[in-house]
């Protein structure tokens, strides 16, 4: 009998692990779609980074181009809402994280020129901390760790802008690029969100020689654009077809090579590893690639580094089904290592990604509630779940 | 007195003669698809249990006969039915609404929800007042809760739109139930009894169950609507395991050799059965909203009848011992 006891107490001890371990912090793993009980408003995500207290500050679009904040805790419940007041609009796809401290760059109601606004992580006015009257119509922002770019559009003189400010807020160069037919209406319904939402970004590429690059209008399409970051020559393009074939996202790699995703009209494709010569002129049109048929027309396509036994490139979207679709690559090979999705019967639209501190996801999108209503929704998936869908 | 042990040692002799030839080669086998190690474990256990009366009968032999009439080992069949009630502790929930507390969900009626069980239970009743079981049963819990979202146009209250998602969830377990029974009245066809024990389930399987209701004012006239039931497994949201402890009276009737028996117990879990680990993930692919489990503890409760069958007997034309 007391062999029969010591099976049964070791079989229920080892069994009843998992009541024992049924603990976790609520910051590893959450869903959080805010939500408010009228019918008004459409918002748009744009950006979400981890603050330095283990929350995460949101940006959004609301009501087209009015900018909207949130705050939260670890567990993703807001601490803070609010909606930026005229003449602060247009708010630029990303939140720049400049010394512990978060900007972002948006555009005046009425001027059209560009604000970098700082974000109190307590709440309250963000802080106006540069005024660039001039620069006008900005439509990407990107901060390179020495200086932070803007992209802009000079309606007089028809021409992309490409404007370096250093750390301490001083416009130090603005080169511009012409355009050779006008794009002031389609930028206001981008802008504005009636019309196509188009991807415009800008960056550094630091390799044996370092280049800035933008994504914007140059001549008759939307190209990517090299630049001669001691001139500010165009360097090098990677030309688009008018507005309908172009780079759709682009993040350079540690091996020099770059992560790119194109739109060929409404046909999405992935380049996990690919190389581009800064110094070239290249066609969009002419890469070979495989499509991807299960993504969204025209979708908001956002990349990312991460590591899990060896580098990936990591892309989020939206698929056709309104579900969020991560693809994950090894970043040397190229080779695909896992896709997975997020959502059912919900709809989702994709907004932004980050990895955490703590080897998780946080990940913002678009949803739906009552089929009909657009919210913000934040996903935290912890690192247990990141590495089992993308490994 | 000569006593013949027939049945039981026969019985215990084959099986265990079997075990050691052919059955545990198969064990390890088994033991690698996950439902089917339960059941092999909790089989072994029942065989382990069984080996006692063959023990006792070999003492019997050897001297001991008085202990053999002393005591009576029982097996049979159970089944009937059972009603849970929720005990939701901490809430949680995908939505979150800045400006205003959102209600949260609103859990069934008590014990409103019928499930059945259906089990093998192993018996011995030591004393004439005592009688301990172990029952390997399978069980379902069945609850369910409601969910409500209200959406309304500030400037024109009139339109609205409210979406209910009825959410009815159902678990079943590979349970193993430790009763203990003491006989009020020890003798007599008609024995009542109160019970207590605990139990412990392994999750077999669970499924959701999702619909989605409301009525529609903001589309141009005022529709009421409800789609199709939507079932899912949702296995990865519950723990695997779940312990709690029992208690209940009943009574036995003993009409010949067989012995009918019927138990009322209240089974109360001890132990939140959400697995929180998997708390939002696993919710992220169900249709709907409200698929976020709250903190649960299972009460139930649960109507038993069972079938037994004394194993120990007396004589060729089996007259069973008889305390």
């Amino acid at each position: 009998m007391k062999k029969i006891s010591l099976f049964f107490i070791v079989l229920l001890y080892l069994s009843g692990c998992d009541i024992r371990e049924n603990i976790i912090e609520p910051s590893n793993s959450f869903t959080r779609i805010i939500d408010h009980p009228g019918f008004s408003g459409d918002i748009s995500p744009l950006s979400v980074v981890e603050t330095s207290d283990s929350g995460y500050l949101v940006l959004a679009a609301k009501n087209s181009w009015e900018i909207y904040l949130m705050k939260t805790d670890m567990s993703g419940q807001p601490i803070w809402e609010q909606t930026l007041p005229e003449p602060y609009v247009n708010p630029l796809q990303d939140i720049l994280i400049i010394s512990d401290r978060y900007y972002i760059a948006c555009m005046d109601a009425v001027t059209l020129g560009t604000y970098l606004l700082e974000i109190n992580l307590s709440g309250g006015q963000p802080q106006r901390t540069a005024t660039f009257a001039a620069m006008s119509y900005p439509l990407s922002v990107a901060y390179t760790g020495t200086e932070i770019l803007v992209q802009g559009y000079d309606r007089n003189e028809k021409s992309t802008t490409l404007n370096i400010i250093t750390p301490s807020f001083e416009l130090s160069n603005t080169y511009k690029y012409p355009i050779l037919e006008d794009k002031e209406e389609e930028l206001i319904r981008h802008l504005n969100r009636t019309g196509k939402r188009l991807p415009f970004f800008c960056g550094k590429y630091t390799s044996s020689a370092s280049s800035y690059y933008f994504n914007g209008f140059s001549n008759y399409a939307l190209s990517l654009i090299f630049v001669n970051p001691s001139n500010g020559e165009i360097s090098g393009s990677v030309s688009g077809f008018r507005n309908e074939e172009f780079t759709n996202s682009l993040h350079p790699l540690e091996t020099g090579a770059f992560a790119l995703s194109g739109l060929r009209y409404h046909d999405s494709y992935l380049l996990p590893s690919v190389e581009i010569s800064t110094n070239e002129v290249a066609y969009i049109g002419d890469v070979v690639v495989n499509h991807f048929p299960e993504i969204a027309a025209a979708p908001h396509m956002v990349i990312r580094e991460y590591t899990i036994a060896q580098p990936l490139v990591v892309y989020g979207t939206q698929a056709k089904n309104n579900k969020l679709l991560l693809y994950a690559y090894d970043q040397e090979q190229g080779t695909l290592k896992a896709t997975t999705h997020i959502g059912q019967s919900n709809p989702y639209e994709m907004g932004d990604f980050q990895f955490t501190s703590d080897g998780g996801m946080i990940l913002l999108a678009k949803t739906y509630v009552a089929d009909r209503f657009p919210r913000l929704a934040l996903f935290k998936l912890s690192k247990q779940e990141v590495e089992e869908r993308l490994q | 007195m000569v006593f013949k042990v027939y049945a039981l040692t026969t019985y215990t002799q084959k099986f265990n003669g079997f075990l050691a030839k052919k059955f545990r080669q198969q064990v390890a086998y088994l033991l690698q698809k996950k439902a089917v190690k339960y059941i092999v474990i909790t089989f072994l256990g029942i065989a382990m249990w069984l080996s006692g009366p063959s023990l006792m009968a070999q003492r019997a032999r050897s001297g001991m006969r008085d202990s053999f009439k002393g005591s009576q080992w029982y097996i049979g069949l159970e089944s009937g039915m059972n009603f849970t009630k929720v005990n939701p502790g901490t809430a949680f929930q995908e939505f979150y609404r800045p400006s205003e507390s959102l209600e949260g969900k609103v859990y069934g009626k008590r014990f409103a929800h019928s499930s059945q069980q259906i089990g093998i239970k192993a018996a011995v009743r030591p004393t004439k007042h005592l009688n301990i079981s172990l029952t390997t049963s399978y069980i379902t819990y069945r609850y369910s809760y409601q969910q409500q979202f209200l959406w309304e146009d500030a400037e024109n209250p009139d339109q609205h739109v409210n979406i209910n998602y009825d959410h009815t969830v159902r678990l079943s377990y590979l349970e193993l139930p430790v009763i203990v029974r003491y006989y009020l009245y020890s003798s007599g066809r008609f024995r009542p009894y109160v019970l207590g024990g605990a139990y412990y389930g392994w999750l077999v399987q669970a499924n959701k169950q999702i619909v989605e209701s409301g009525i529609d004012r903001a589309s141009g006239g005022s529709t009421d609507y409800s789609n199709t039931p939507n079932t899912t497994f949702v296995k990865d949201m519950f723990l695997t395991s779940q312990a709690g402890y029992l208690w209940g009276g009943g009574f036995a009737y003993k009409p010949g050799t067989v012995t009918l028996t019927v138990d009322i117990m209240y089974k109360q879990g001890i132990h939140n059965i959400t697995d929180v680990k998997h708390r939002f993930s696993s919710a992220r692919s169900l249709p709907g909203f409200g698929n976020v489990q709250d903190n649960l503890r299972l009460s139930n409760l649960q109507v038993s009848f069972s079938l037994l069958f004394p194993l120990k007997f007396l004589t060729k034309s089996f007259n069973p011992v008889t305390l």
